[in-house]
C-alpha cells in the first residue's frame, strides 16, 4: 500500500482512536454537566470517522495515482532532513554552548548546507549575524539568551 | 460627536512616539514580509509576537496589525514583478500584474495596487469605526449558545472554503480543537493529554505552533525545492496611473472596498476570499472580459482594494465579539490573551484606548504604507534579489529565538520543530494548516461555551436551535457541511482557503 491518502488517513485514524480512549478515561460526564473528556471524545470520533472516509476515498483523490515515493520525487528532501537535524542539535546544545557559539555553528552549517557559500562568507557571516542578533535581542529587546559555558569564563 | 471625541482620543494614543514607532515597524516589516515569498503575515506575526511581550497591549496590537495590512501592500510587488505571490491574497494580482509588467507597465500596476490598497484600507477603517461600537452593544446580549454557534460557523466557513478536500480540512479542525485543550481543564482541574510533561500543563503555546506550522515547514519546503527567482527585467517607470487607468479602476476600487469590508467581517472570510471574489466580479462586469488574463488593470485594482479592505472588516468580530474571523485574527487574539486582555463586547468599554488607538493607528499606517510602497519600490526590488540560501537561515534563526523567548524553555523550541515537521508533512499530504490554527485558538472558548450552554439547557441541544441567532449560525454551518454533496452547489465551491 503506497497511496499517500491511505497512509496519512491510517495515521489519523490511530490518533483518533487514541484520543477516544484517553478522553473516555478522563470522563465524559453527563449532558447536563459535560466532563473534561466530553469534547475531545467527540473530536476523536469525528477524526477517526473522517480518516476512514479519506482512506476509502483514497482511490479517487488527486493523489490516487501517486505512490508515496512520488511525493518526494524530484525534490532535494535530504536538504530538509539536514536542516531538521541541525535545528534539533542546536536546540539540545543551545544552553550548554551558549547563544553566540551555538548560533554561529548552526549558521555556518546552514550557509554551507543548501548551496555552499565560500567558507569565509559562511564563517564571517555566521559570526556577525550571531553577534548582531545577540545585541538586538538581548540588549535591545531584553530577551535572556544563555551564555553557556562562556558564562564561567567571562563572569 | 462621540465618534469625533473617540477619534481625537485615539489619535492622542496612536501619535505617541512609542506607538508611532510600533506602527512603523509593523508596516515596514509587513511590507517586507509581503514582498518576500515564503513566510506570510502569520509567520511574521508569530516571529514578532514574543517581542511584543515587553510592550504595552496597545503597542503590541498596533505592530501586529501593521504587519497584517502591510503584508497585503507588499505582496503585490512580488506578484507583479516575479509572478510569485508574496502572500496568499496576492495570488490574483499575479494574473494581471505580471502581464502588465511584461508589457512594460509595471509602474502603473504597482501604482494602482498601492492606491487601491490605501483607499480600501481607509474605507474599511471608517466602517470599523462606525460598525464596531453598536455591534459591541448588541453583542452584550449574546450568550454561550450564540458564541458557540458563531465559532462553529466561522470554523465551518473556513473548512468549506478550503482549497483541498473538505473532510481533510475538517479533520485538521478537530485536531486543532484537541491541541487547543491540552493542559489543565479549567472546570475540573484535571490534566488533559499532558503525559506528565510539566510544560504541557499550560498547553501548547501559540507561538511554537504557528511558527512551526507556517514558518519552519515553509522553509523546509523551499529548501527541498531549491527556490529560484528571476525578477522581470524591466525599468519601473511612471508609478502614477494614467487618467485612462483611473477611469477603468474607479468602479473596481469602489466595489472592492465594500465587498472586502463585508467579507472580512464574516468568520472564515478574509483577504484571500475577498480578492478572489472581487476578481470574479470585475471579470463578470467588464464589457471586455477577454482582456482579463492579459493585463487588465481592473483585475488588480479590485482585488488589491478588496484584500486591504478585508483587513479592517476582520477586526470587527475580534474586537466586538472576541471571535477571530481568520487565522491572522486568531494570532491577534492570542496576543491579546498573552497580554491579559479578554476581547469581546466589554473590550470597548474596559479598554477604549486599545480599540481607538488601534483604529487610528490604522489610518496612520495606511498613510505610511502609501509612502513606503511607491517611493521605496527600488528598495523592495533589491530585497527581492537576496538569494534564498542567505534568507532561510535568518528566518530559522528568528523562529528559534522567538520560540525560546516565550518561556526561556528549549521545550518550546522542540515543539516548534515538531510542528514544523508536522506542517511539512501536512503540506506534502495535502492537509491545510489554517483550519487547525483557527480551531486551536477557538477550541478552549468553544468548549466553555458548549459546556455552559448544556448546563443552561439541562443537557438539551435544542438550546442551539431555539435561540434565533444561534439557530441561524448552526443551520448555516450544517448547510455548508452538506452543500458539497449537493451537485449544483458542490461543483461551484470556490477553491480558496489558505491564509
Amino acid at each position: 500500500m503506497g497511496k499517500p491518502d491511505q497512509i496519512s488517513s491510517l495515521t489519523w485514524f490511530l490518533l483518533g482512536v487514541a484520543i477516544i480512549y484517553l478522553s473516555y478515561r478522563l470522563g465524559l460526564g453527563a449532558l447536563t454537566n459535560p466532563g473534561p473528556g466530553f469534547l475531545p471524545f467527540w473530536c476523536g470520533m469525528i477524526l477517526s470517522g473522517l480518516s476512514l472516509l479519506v482512506f476509502f476515498r483514497g482511490n479517487f483523490s488527486r493523489q490516487a495515482g501517486k505512490s508515496l515515493r512520488e511525493i518526494w520525487r524530484g525534490v532535494r528532501w535530504v536538504k530538509g532532513l539536514y536542516v531538521v537535524l541541525a535545528l534539533l542539535t542546536y536546540t539540545l546544545t543551545f544552553t550548554h554552548l551558549g547563544f553566540i557559539l551555538s548560533t554561529t555553528l548552526l549558521l555556518i552549517f546552514l550557509f554551507r548546507a543548501l548551496e555552499p557559500e565560500k567558507w569565509m562568507f559562511a564563517v564571517g557571516g555566521a559570526f556577525l549575524t550571531s553577534l548582531i542578533s545577540f545585541v538586538i535581542f538581548c540588549r535591545w529587546l531584553d530577551v535572556q539568551l544563555p551564555w553557556g559555558f562562556l558564562e564561567k569564563i567571562i563572569f | 460627536m462621540d465618534i469625533l471625541h473617540n477619534l481625537i482620543y485615539g489619535f492622542s494614543i496612536a501619535l505617541s512616539p512609542g506607538n508611532l514607532l510600533y506602527c512603523f515597524i509593523g508596516v515596514f516589516i509587513g511590507t517586507l514580509i509581503g514582498v518576500l515569498p515564503g513566510i506570510g503575515p502569520v509567520g511574521a506575526m508569530s516571529l514578532l509576537l514574543p517581542t511584543t511581550l515587553h510592550s504595552s497591549p496597545v503597542g503590541a496590537v498596533i505592530m501586529l496589525a501593521g504587519i497584517y495590512y502591510g503584508a497585503m501592500y507588499g505582496g503585490s510587488t512580488t506578484s507583479i514583478l516575479l509572478n510569485i505571490p508574496g502572500e496568499a491574497a496576492s495570488v490574483v494580482t499575479c494574473i494581471e500584474g505580471y502581464q502588465m509588467a511584461r508589457k512594460g507597465r509595471a509602474g502603473p500596476a504597482l501604482g494602482i495596487s498601492a492606491f487601491g490598497s490605501f483607499i480600501g484600507g481607509t474605507v474599511s477603517i471608517l466602517g470599523l469605526m462606525l460598525v464596531a461600537p453598536p455591534l459591541a452593544e448588541g453583542a452584550l446580549k449574546f450568550g454561550p449558545p450564540e458564541y458557540f454557534s458563531l465559532m462553529v460557523l466561522g470554523m465551518t466557513l473556513l473548512i468549506y472554503l478550503a482549497s483541498g478536500s473538505i473532510p481533510k480540512a475538517l479533520m485538521m479542525a478537530v485536531l486543532g480543537i484537541v491541541l487547543g485543550i491540552i493542559g489543565i481543564d479549567p472546570t475540573s482541574g484535571m490534566q488533559r493529554f499532558t503525559f506528565s510533561i510539566l510544560e504541557l500543563n499550560d498547553g501548547i503555546g501559540l507561538v511554537p505552533l504557528v511558527m512551526g506550522l507556517f514558518g519552519i515547514s515553509e522553509v523546509l519546503l523551499n529548501v527541498e525545492q531549491g527556490l529560484k527567482r528571476e525578477i522581470f527585467q524591466t525599468k519601473i517607470r511612471g508609478l502614477l496611473p494614467t487618467r485612462e487607468d483611473w477611469k477603468k479602476s474607479t468602479g473596481p476600487i469602489a466595489r472592492g472596498s465594500i465587498l472586502g469590508f463585508f467579507l472580512g467581517i464574516l468568520p472564515g472570510g478574509g483577504a484571500l476570499i475577498s480578492s478572489f471574489i472581487s476578481y470574479a466580479i470585475e471579470k463578470k462586469l467588464s464589457k471586455t472580459p477577454e482582456r482579463f488574463g492579459h493585463g487588465a488593470i481592473e483585475g488588480i485594482a479590485g482585488p488589491e482594494t478588496a484584500n486591504n479592505s478585508a483587513t479592517g472588516g476582520a477586526f470587527i468580530p475580534l474586537l466586538t465579539l472576541g471571535i477571530p474571523a481568520n487565522v491572522v485574527m486568531a494570532m491577534l487574539l492570542g496576543a491579546l490573551l498573552i497580554h491579559g486582555m479578554q476581547p469581546g463586547p466589554m473590550l470597548l468599554q474596559s479598554h477604549p484606548d486599545l480599540f481607538w488607538g488601534v483604529v487610528t493607528s490604522m489610518y496612520i499606517g495606511n498613510g505610511m504604507l502609501l509612502l513606503l510602497n511607491l517611493p521605496l519600490i527600488g528598495l523592495w526590488v533589491q530585497v527581492l534579489k537576496v538569494p534564498y540560501r542567505i534568507l532561510f537561515p535568518l528566518i530559522l534563526l528568528f523562529c528559534l529565538i522567538g520560540a525560546y523567548s516565550i518561556n526561556y524553555s528549549t521545550i518550546d523550541v522542540l515543539f516548534m520543530i515538531l510542528f514544523g515537521i508536522l506542517g511539512y508533512l501536512m503540506k506534502k499530504f495535502e492537509y491545510e494548516g489554517a483550519p487547525l490554527v483557527l480551531a486551536y485558538v477557538l477550541g478552549p472558548m468553544l468548549e466553555m461555551a458548549l459546556r455552559q450552554s448544556l448546563t443552561m439547557s439541562n443537557g438539551s441541544f435544542s438550546i442551539f436551535f431555539t435561540r434565533p441567532i444561534s439557530a441561524i449560525g448552526i443551520l448555516a454551518a450544517i448547510f455548508l457541511v452538506i452543500s458539497p454533496l449537493l451537485p449544483w452547489i458542490g461543483k461551484r465551491r470556490p477553491a480558496v482557503g489558505k491564509e
